[in-house]
């Protein structure tokens, strides 16, 4: 039912929005690829019955922090893109393991949990890149300091690292410009959290997520399983954050990964998914979806309100609600 | 103590002690069953027997409250059971009382949960965990195990659309499966199961027994356990009561020394005529989390004391906690005559019915003193103890009213604590269960129930609260129904005695009844009247 | 003979110690010797004393009511109301509504706060409806009714019939202001009311009396009949049930009480502060109130007025203490970053506790 509300509510958009079709079906393809991942990455905590993983956005730090490091040692090209990549994964791993851990001791109250790690993890990095660099770690690359010689600038350039995956296979059909070579990466990211579900582990999965008790009864290591899935997850985050980074060209160090987890999760959500089940299908319905009533709700409000930021209010209003939406719709937890 | 038998036993347990906080569940058991014997254990709820199958399983449970004391040995060999994985290791399987099993996987996916076959290829570059499933040899597996139980399956089969026999013969083909097995529990495995599959099941575990395997079989129902066990073992209290093998097995010798003895004090001595019905009770079923109840026709009558009995899980205590409306029933139910359409806890209560349930934690405020305690009900349903404001809507509770009432019934009942201002938490068992009663009573109700009114409390104190409900009974004219595993107490204060077994009433008895014909109704072997 | 008195020496600290604990319990002892320690530091560097003190008082009560909020819905078993936003955003509207109609004064915040209650009746009533539906989850669920509020009445405040210009845009002429100055309506009128002097200390004698007398009023609330029946259904729901308790109702009134409490917070802090924040602004706000109270050592069930008021001062005096010595002695944004981690972390810290604390049971 969700996603045809949400359907309904695009089309309305789009109509309202005077926008055309092609302008709109490049910027969902170019979304696609930016949080197609992240989004992908909230599957497997809800497959181990963990609910929403709001805690991705630690994932999305852990890849602004080997971004970052990249930029401070002055590494470039595909060889300063692997760099990041395994520093990102590294830190996923570990937090991911850290945040498990956490999740462990709360069971039944992840989710809240969740968002407060986010929080919490968002203070730190904040903290370290504000206020550590310049005093407790000497830059490498004073370029990319602020001018009173503490902290990180607010935005990075990332010229070294543009265009070196998005024009790969680009083919333009009429006013589309389709990055085959993305969306295949997207694509690859889906096929291996399919494969995941068929493997043992994707069982233990299944098993943990119906019955805490009975997968015991079974012989399972519940707490193994829920921190290998929050490890899984994290990771996957790390993944995306970097497609999105890579594809913007620049990044915002304070805020980009600010409201991934909103936004991802209300994606999910908004294809059909729900804190019990989500599937692939779900997670690339819902992307399309919500953002394209991302993109057009502010030229709707303009046209119809003369106020484009009822346009935003509004898609505020539907991200937020689309996850107590389906809060409310979801079947009280057994523990 | 190791019992000196050249170790040709298949399961050793010798001095099993286990205690939780302050209570010893379990203490110094020793068992030992030979290959090829079905050996039975039986005995009340809190016996020990889910304990001891507990620590053989390794069950975390166990292991989080301090672990046990006390040796096992399989096949001579000692053993330390600190989690499932070492009991599978050992050789032990277990099917737990309750079902096991994935409701949305498939057959084949429960049988091999935990121990999937993975393509080679797969396991040598990710690992087992991350290598592909063989879902071909998996099912090839649930077939064969299935096979040796004597059945065919489709093992692609969801097991939330079996029935409740099937999936039980899943959760043995789920441990035959395993290689190593060598001795399997099985705790109250026919409890969901009718007469004809139970029968099936036993067949099966014969087979499997005969085959070199040792069977330790839990069981409420005595008659199935004298029919295919070769050796019985009797917990009471913790601790092995009695042993007794085939073929001298007396069901009554058995539910005896299950159940004990005691100090007799109370009797009942005014035994009225009681002709109107207060509650009657048509086609009644109520669905408790420990056991279903009915359809059940009962009338219980003005002024009598009824007391409701049966092995546990029986359904005994769905029937009071049904009636006051906190499970999903269906049927009919009159009060004074009127029907009853909403069952609602409040509705009865306002109406003058009132539960004191088993659980102690579920019937007071621990961290309250006796006093809030005791005035606690009748605050709130009846409004006593109340100054009113606003219309009585929002009422300050009258110190010193619920003072005096408190310390009357301190004093009336004997319950032993500091102060009235004491915490409530803090009394023994049986202070506890004087303080539940007597808020019980404060509220003035036309119906009692009381479940398990002297279940862990001393026999003073037992003795104590059953003069009480006599008392109250007598003076008050006040209906009580009391469901109670202790036989001997209800003989002595009710006017009649239901028995249950699987749910349905099996017949209505006077105390003064055999006993025989008791321990046979327990197992539901006699078509009494209603 | 050495070890006797080893012996005794134990046997003294462990009696000592059983006495301190029972009174004082352990993270909240850190917390003041952390607050002392600022203090000392603060003095170092040359920040008035008095001046702390005043601001310490005064931000006691502006966000204790707020605080306040969170009591009635934790003593009934419904959890942490991280949906504050909702009373908030109630509140707003009142205060709204009496700076259109030009109120001043204290009469001025008393019909801001008069018009606030019924809103924030009705808003607690959808609320509460919402929270009922999801038992077990309702700390998350009212964390996102409080998120999705915001941009719903975003949409009102654009759009509101208000008249008073002052609010409005300037361009335009529609549409409210994000931030609405209170100084010629009633800002600081509570502050002031019995304000005095005390060795270049300024003590807000009337804003005091208020926050306490509605602690008070609070405390009576929950020695009623109706507020022993809400702390049952809080500290063990099934005995409420079959003492014939209708749960639902406990739980909404709680709800609704905490919205309204909420709104009447919002206009203390608004006067305080001497703005009307709109739009995003309520959005964050119920962590520092939560953080506050789990400061003061609340337990869920167990919480009392104390955890309150405790809870707020050592809260927010490391909020105004760390400000400005974080500002010398490092940078300026500094200061934010640690007050946001200190409000999440002491968060994140109560769940990991009382994760621990089922898990053993």
């Amino acid at each position: 039912m969700v996603p045809l509300l949400f359907f309904v509510l695009s089309l309305a958009g789009l109509y309202f929005s005077g926008m055309s079709t092609g302008f709109v079906i490049n910027e969902v393809m170019t979304r696609f690829v930016r949080d197609g991942v992240m989004v992908l990455a909230l599957i497997i905590p809800i497959r181990a019955g963990m609910g929403l993983n709001f805690a991705v956005v630690v994932g999305a730090m852990c890849a602004q922090v080997g971004l970052i490091l990249a930029v401070d040692y002055q590494l470039s090209g595909l060889s300063g893109l692997c760099f990041i990549t395994l520093t990102g994964v590294m830190l996923s791993l570990l937090t991911g393991y850290l945040i498990g851990r956490c999740l462990n001791r709360v069971r039944g109250k992840e989710m809240i949990t969740t968002i407060i790690i986010g929080f919490v993890g968002t203070g730190i990095y904040q903290l370290v890149f504000m206020a550590g660099y310049g005093t407790v770690i000497t830059p490498g690359n004073p370029e990319m300091m602020l001018s009173r010689g503490i902290g990180i600038r607010n935005m990075v350039d990332l010229e070294m690292f543009r265009n070196i995956l998005d024009t790969i296979w680009l083919v333009t059909v009429g006013d589309v410009d389709v990055p085959i070579f993305m969306i295949m990466v997207v694509i690859l990211f889906a096929m291996i959290i399919g494969y995941l579900g068929k493997t043992p582990m994707g069982q233990t999965f299944k098993a943990v997520s119906q019955s805490n008790e009975k997968a015991m009864l079974n012989g399972i290591d519940t707490n193994r399983v829920r921190i290998s899935a929050i490890m899984i997850s994290t990771v996957l985050a790390c993944f995306g954050h970097i497609l999105y980074i890579q594809n913007i060209g620049m990044l915002n160090v304070y805020t980009a990964h600010l409201n991934t987890d909103i936004f991802s999760c209300a994606a999910l959500l908004a294809g059909g998914a729900s804190i019990s089940k989500a599937t692939i299908r779900h997670a690339f319905l819902g992307i399309i979806l919500f953002h394209t009533l991302f993109i057009v709700s502010p030229q709707a409000g303009q046209n119809l309100f003369g106020n484009p930021a009822l346009g935003e209010y509004f898609r505020s209003f539907v991200a937020y609600g689309t996850i107590a939406f389906a809060l409310m719709m979801s079947s009280s937890r057994k523990t | 103590m190791l019992f000196d038998d050249g170790g040709k036993s298949m399961l050793e347990l010798a001095g099993i002690t286990k205690t939780f906080g302050r209570h010893k569940a379990l203490s110094d058991v020793s068992l030992r069953v030979f290959p090829g014997e079905i050996h039975g254990i039986v005995g009340l709820n809190g016996s020990g027997k889910s304990t001891l199958l507990n620590i053989m399983s390794g069950s975390p449970v166990i292991q989080n409250t301090g672990g046990y004391e006390g040796q096992i040995c399989i096949k001579g060999r000692p053993h330390r059971l600190g989690s499932p994985i070492d009991s599978l290791n050992a050789g032990i399987g277990m099917i737990h009382q309750e079902l096991s099993l994935m409701d949305m996987m498939t057959i084949a996916e429960n049988i091999k949960l935990g121990r999937e076959h993975v393509f080679p290829m797969g396991r040598k570059l990710l690992g087992r965990s991350f290598a592909r499933i063989n879902p071909g040899k998996n099912k090839a597996d649930a077939q064969k195990a299935f096979g040796r139980i004597g059945l065919t399956v489709n093992p692609d089969q969801r097991v939330l659309d079996l029935s409740a026999s099937m999936k039980r013969f899943v959760e043995v083909a789920r441990e035959i499966d395993k290689e190593a097995l060598c001795v399997l529990l099985l705790d109250e495995p026919t409890a969901s199961l009718n007469h004809l599959d139970s029968k099936r099941l036993m067949a099966l575990l014969r087979d499997i027994a005969e085959k070199g395997m040792a069977v330790v079989f839990v069981s409420h129902r005595i008659d199935e356990v004298m029919m295919i066990c070769q050796g019985i073992t009797v917990l009471q209290g913790g601790s092995v009561r009695a042993r007794f093998d085939a073929p001298m097995f007396d069901a009554r010798k058995i539910s005896h020394a299950m159940v004990g003895g005691h100090v007799i004090k109370v009797q009942r001595t005014h035994a009225p005529h009681h002709v109107r019905p207060i509650l009657n009770l048509r086609n009644f079923s109520a669905t408790a989390p420990g056991g279903c109840v009915g359809p059940v026709d009962l009338d219980v009558m003005d002024g009598e004391i009824l007391g409701v009995t049966g092995l546990s899980g029986h359904g005994k205590s769905a029937l009071a906690s049904g009636i006051m409306g906190m499970h999903p029933w269906s049927g009919t139910v009159m009060f004074e005559g009127k029907k009853i359409d909403d069952l609602q806890p409040d509705h009865m209560v306002s109406k003058g019915l009132t539960l004191l349930p088993g659980n102690r934690r579920d019937s007071m405020l621990h961290d309250h003193s006796v006093m809030d305690n005791i005035v606690f009900t009748a605050v709130q349903s009846k409004k006593r103890f109340v100054r009113g404001f606003f219309a009585g809507k929002i009422g300050l509770s009258d110190k010193k009213k619920s003072r005096t009432y408190a310390g009357e019934c301190v004093s009336q009942y004997h319950i032993h604590c500091r102060s009235i201002h004491q915490k409530a938490g803090e009394l023994s068992g049986g202070n506890q269960q004087k303080v539940c009663l007597a808020r019980a009573l404060a509220s003035r109700p036309r119906i009692l129930f009381v479940n398990e009114p002297t279940r862990g409390i001393d026999v003073n104190a037992r003795e104590v609260i059953l003069a009480l409900l006599l008392q109250v009974n007598e003076q008050k004219n006040t209906t009580i129904m009391i469901t109670s595993g202790e036989m001997d107490e209800l003989k002595r204060i009710c006017h009649r005695i239901a028995v249950f077994y699987q749910g349905n009433c099996v017949g209505i008895f006077s105390p003064e009844t055999d006993d025989q014909t008791f321990d046979r109704a327990f197992s539901g072997d006699v078509q009494g009247r209603e | 003979m050495i070890r006797r008195l080893t012996g005794l020496f134990q046997e003294m600290c462990k009696a000592v110690s059983k006495k301190v604990t029972l009174h004082i319990p352990v993270p909240q002892v850190c917390i003041s010797l952390f607050l002392l320690l600022l203090f000392c530091v603060a003095l170092r560097i040359d920040i008035p004393v008095s001046w702390l003190i005043s601001d310490a008082l005064i931000r006691l009560v502006m966000n204790g009511v707020l605080v306040l909020a969170l009591v009635p819905m934790l003593k009934t078993g419904i959890g942490l109301n991280f949906g504050l936003p909702v009373g908030i955003l109630a509140g707003l509207v009142g205060l709204c509504v009496a700076v259109n109609f030009r109120m001043t004064g204290l009469a001025g915040l008393f019909y801001a706060m008069v018009i606030s209650i019924p809103i924030a009746a009705l808003f607690g009533m959808i609320y509460a409806f919402i929270l009922n539906r999801v038992k077990g989850r309702e700390e998350i669920t009212a964390t996102f009714v409080g998120f999705s509020f915001v941009p719903l009445m975003n949409f009102f405040w654009a759009v509101a019939p208000f008249s008073n210009p002052s609010m409005l845009w300037p361009i335009g002429g529609q549409g409210m202001r994000p931030a609405i100055g209170l100084k010629r309506y009633f800002a600081k009128s509570l502050n002031s009311l019995g304000s005095f002097s005390l060795a270049g200390v300024t003590i807000p004698l009337g804003m005091i009396l208020f926050f306490l007398a509605l602690c008070f009023a609070v405390h009576l609330f929950f020695k009623t009949r109706l507020g022993q029946a809400m702390m049952a259904t809080g500290e063990n729901e099934r005995f409420a049930l079959i003492s014939g308790i209708k749960i639902r109702n406990m739980r909404t009134i709680a709800i609704v009480m905490s919205t309204v409490i909420a709104a009447l917070g919002i206009c203390v802090y608004a006067q305080s502060y001497g703005f009307i924040e709109l739009y995003d602004a309520p959005m964050m706000m119920a962590f520092p109130a939560v953080s506050a109270i789990l400061v003061g050592g609340s337990l869920k069930e167990k919480t009392t007025l104390t955890h309150v008021i405790l809870g707020t001062f050592l809260f927010q005096t490391i909020y105004s203490v760390s400000g400005p010595v974080a500002n010398d002695l490092l940078i300026p944004e500094v200061a934010e970053i640690f007050r946001l981690m200190i409000t999440n972390g002491v968060i994140l810290a109560a769940l990991l506790y009382e994760g621990g604390r089922h898990k053993k049971i």
